[in-house]
């Protein structure tokens, strides 16, 4: 997925999630990629914690500085052999895991869009029957982020999204059939 | 670097926004020009095919009434849209803009709120279809 990150009101990107986290980003920095509505600060992406500069650095870069590129966050063993001052590197884990890494706390990511009030138009306005299952979806992404499932809220505002589309092109693509039946009506 | 990819993401939302704005005031003008009671306006499929009414049935004559001030009428015609309506049209706003207001946008899309949504709608298209409201 490409990264677009904003520094002293430059873009910068497409960039890598590896390139973003190796540039140890300062938690109020401001990140973007598809899927996000708008821009957000760094420190409330889960991909990138402990990989901002308030984080510790981690053990693995400091040990060999020549190989950054060898750097592996998502890999929570670390191949390196214990020296003298060996930190263990940070366990990353992704959101929807159930053990949280015990270096740092999960930041709440914010509620993804719900698409309610797009859902509802659509419900009174146009088409009730995939409006409906865009609503249930809504709702979905409500429940799942109440109960700190944030990827599958996350999956959930998508799926609405798409019934949402479904509602606008069935609604598109009826309209003039329904005007023409009012005419023959008439 | 910009390449010209991002540039057209740059200017991609502030049209889609120019856009829909556009055609939602085109229909708010035809609805305040036209009666949709007669003429060429779509009818609801589901009315013409299963002779039961949609929770959104009425809603074209209820826009028309309302942009003519007669409020009692759009109620009469389909009471979901008087009170849904302003609250769907502050959910849009709210999620457009999700770094403000943060607490209300919650309170509109919480669980308890779309649930309650969900059986009203399911409700009153059962009771409209029973007692002929």
């Amino acid at each position: 997925m490409d990264y677009w990150i904003a520094i002293d009101k430059q873009k910068i990107g497409p960039l890598s999630l590896e390139e973003v986290r190796r540039r140890r980003l300062a938690p109020d920095t401001l990140v973007w990629h598809r899927g996000l509505p708008t821009w957000r600060e760094a420190g409330l992406l889960p991909e990138l914690a402990g990989s901002l500069s308030t984080d510790p650095e981690p053990q693995a870069e400091a040990a060999n500085p020549v190989e950054p590129q060898q750097f592996e966050p998502q890999t929570p063993v670390n191949p390196a052999p214990p020296t003298p001052g060996y930190r263990p590197a940070p366990v990353f884990t992704i959101p929807s895991a159930a053990a949280p890494g015990p270096q740092q706390p999960q930041p709440v990511p914010e509620k993804p869009t719900t698409y309610l009030g797009w859902n509802i138009a659509a419900i009174i306005l146009c088409c009730f029957i995939p409006a409906i299952v865009g609503l249930i979806y809504s709702l979905k992404v409500s429940s799942r982020y109440d109960s700190a499932d944030y990827e599958g809220a996350r999956r959930a505002s998508e799926t609405a999204g798409i019934w949402l589309l479904v509602s606008v092109d069935v609604g598109l693509v009826m309209l003039p059939f329904q005007i023409l039946l009012t005419i023959i009506g008439n | 670097m910009a390449t010209d990819t991002e540039n057209k993401r740059n200017f991609r939302r502030p049209a889609i926004v120019l856009t829909v704005a556009g055609v939602i005031i085109a229909i708010i003008a035809i609805y305040a020009i036209f009666d949709p009671a007669e003429g060429f306006f779509p009818r609801c499929p589901v009315k013409m095919l299963t002779g039961f009414d949609c929770p959104g049935c009425g809603s074209q004559r209820a826009i028309h009434a309302l942009l003519h001030g007669r409020i009692a009428q759009a109620w009469s015609l389909n009471p979901l849209l008087l009170i849904l309506a302003p609250y769907a049209l502050a959910v849009v706003v709210l999620e457009a803009m999700p770094t403000r207001m943060v607490r209300l946008r919650r309170i509109l899309t919480s669980t308890a709120a779309i649930t309650a949504i969900l059986l009203a709608t399911i409700l009153w298209t059962i009771a409209r279809n029973l007692y002929n409201l």
